[in-house]
């Protein structure tokens, strides 16, 4: 158990040594959250209702797939796979430490967000505080879960950057936190509802938990760490 | 100690070990040489679990390679081996100490002369510091197997002699040593054993004396003429010596009959001995000589 609890406190503390992580998790969300709050509220002013979690979104989908996901590549190259196997590392234990550092830096900067925005741009606060909390983690975890996935499909950082953008754009831009879900083309509101973002936004502005964003939500839990643990057993069962 | 038998792995075509059969014996040092491509990496890192194997079997004090890493029994210092960058030689100590349960061993970051740079970033290290520390990291459980690959290649002189006494302090410790060098020196002070791998397959093995004493018989005379005259036009040398640096060598099986008869030749010819001298074969002489006769 110390050894778990270590190797997250570690992948923490390498994560907070990382520019990268500062400038995706930190600096970028802020700059986006104060930058776009200011010119949405300015233009559409009836975007205060949706400014809080529209920004939430967008810092758990960056941070996650642009900055999570590039700073599992150092574990997953195969020298390091091998010194962790040699040493009696599970690495396992690698990306539970991401997912949990993943949850602290990213709820870091929601809670920021979420404290500024009505003081800032007087942006409502969300309808439902209990349906806002459980709709964040019920999207932030999948979402972490995604970028390990990629993480661990990736051979190098340049693939891993193709993908991550990929992914992170559709999720931006069909997800309704730009614009609205309904007025998109139905092939594109396809892709978009395949997307964890688009259930997300479904659920933090809504009163009551809608039950098929959530049910589908959920359903990215298993699956992702189904295509992650056939991943893992492919990539570590020989390390040749 | 270490059981291995009919050990095989191809890749596609490319068959890397044909059929290896090994037994360790407790508190031994065994070194296994052998040219570039001969398979030694491979069968250590299937030896260490971090590689499957296509046949054959391997039993490490009763347990499979990858359970002996697992629960400790086994300690593995690779030829390849990294950390994440920003990662700090008492951050890697203290981690792998937790996963192995025992208290973190910085005495050992100070053994390998890493007391100063317990906060440099993996990085920032060089070639040596890392080998040192990925071989910190490999004892600090006091593990009663330890693999060792290439352990001294990029170390300097003082951290080479260190090396070396560390390793035999390791067994008289009890320690069960398998160490794959390239350096014959090391290998013949250090191993109690060596086996020679060439093309997939163990072609000789035994203590390192014995494989030498093999052709104990055979003494090379070492023979130098004036420059002026062309030696080797003589007949004699042309038939029976080979010309290596300025002298020419024969391989004589008995070692006074070769060289009277030598002396004999170059007496009756009346030529300008400048140098004569005897030698005996070294291990690394021997071990290019079984690695070309694979090849031939």
């Amino acid at each position: 158990m110390k050894a778990w609890v270590y190797t997250i406190y570690l992948k923490t503390r390498m994560d907070w040594r990382s520019s990268e992580i500062w400038i995706t998790h930190f600096l970028v969300p802020i700059v986006f959250f104060f930058v776009m709050g200011a010119v949405f509220t300015s233009v559409m002013p009836e975007t205060e209702e949706t400014l809080i979690p529209t920004m939430v979104i967008f810092t758990a989908t960056m941070g996650a797939l642009i900055g999570t996901s590039g700073t599992l590549l150092p574990y997953t190259a195969a020298p390091t796979r091998k010194s962790m196997k040699a040493g009696g590392i599970p690495f396992s234990s690698v990306l539970l430490a991401t997912l949990v550092a993943g949850i602290v830096n990213l709820l870091l900067v929601s809670v920021f967000i979420f404290l500024v925005a009505p003081l800032v741009f007087g942006a409502d606060l969300p309808a439902s505080f209990g349906v806002f909390i459980g709709g964040f983690f019920l999207f932030l975890v999948p979402n972490l879960l995604l970028a390990i996935l990629i993480a661990v499909l990736a051979k190098d950082a340049s693939r891993l950057t193709i993908v991550s953008q990929a992914v992170f754009l559709p999720s931006m831009l069909l997800s309704g936190i730009m614009f609205p879900f309904e007025m998109l083309p139905t092939p594109l509101a396809a892709v978009g509802y395949a997307l964890p973002a688009t259930h997300a936004m479904m659920i933090m502005t809504e009163e009551s938990f809608p039950l098929v964003n959530v049910l589908v939500l959920a359903a990215f839990i298993p699956a992702l760490l189904f295509l992650i643990g056939v991943r893992l057993r492919a990539l570590l069962r020989d390390e040749g | 100690m270490i059981n291995v038998s009919g050990l095989y792995k191809s890749y596609g075509s490319n068959e890397v070990l044909r059929g290896v059969d090994l037994a360790l014996k407790k508190n031994e040092i065994f070194g296994l040489l052998g040219p570039n491509g001969a398979g030694k990496t491979t069968m250590l890192e299937i030896m260490e679990g971090l590689r499957l194997k296509n046949a054959g079997t391997i039993d490490i004090m009763g347990e499979a390679p990858e359970e002996a890493v697992r629960s400790g029994i086994v300690g593995v210092q690779l030829q390849s081996s990294s950390l994440p960058e920003a990662m700090t030689p008492l951050d890697a100590m203290t981690w792998f100490c937790r996963w192995r349960g025992v208290e973190v061993r910085t005495d050992l970051l100070e053994r390998f002369g890493l007391e100063g740079h317990l906060k440099k970033p993996y990085k920032h290290l060089s070639t040596g510091q890392k080998r040192r520390l990925h071989l910190a990291l490999a004892m600090a459980h006091d593990p009663k197997i330890l693999f060792l690959d290439e352990p001294t290649a990029g170390l300097d002189v003082e951290a080479r002699v260190a090396l070396h006494e560390d390793i035999r302090g390791m067994k008289k410790n009890g320690i069960t040593m398998v160490l794959a060098s390239h350096d014959m020196a090391e290998v013949e002070s250090l191993c109690d054993r060596v086996g020679i791998l060439v093309a997939g397959r163990i072609k000789k093995i035994g203590a390192p004396s014995e494989i030498v004493e093999e052709v104990a018989g055979e003494t090379i005379v070492r023979v130098k003429l004036d420059a002026a005259h062309d030696w080797p036009a003589f007949s004699y040398a042309k038939k029976h010596g080979e010309s290596v640096e300025g002298y020419t060598e024969w391989k004589a099986e008995n070692m006074l009959e070769g060289l009277f008869e030598i002396l004999s030749y170059i007496k009756e010819q009346d030529l300008p001995l400048l140098d004569i001298s005897l030698k005996k074969q070294t291990l690394e002489e021997r071990f290019i000589e079984i690695a070309k006769e694979d090849v031939r």
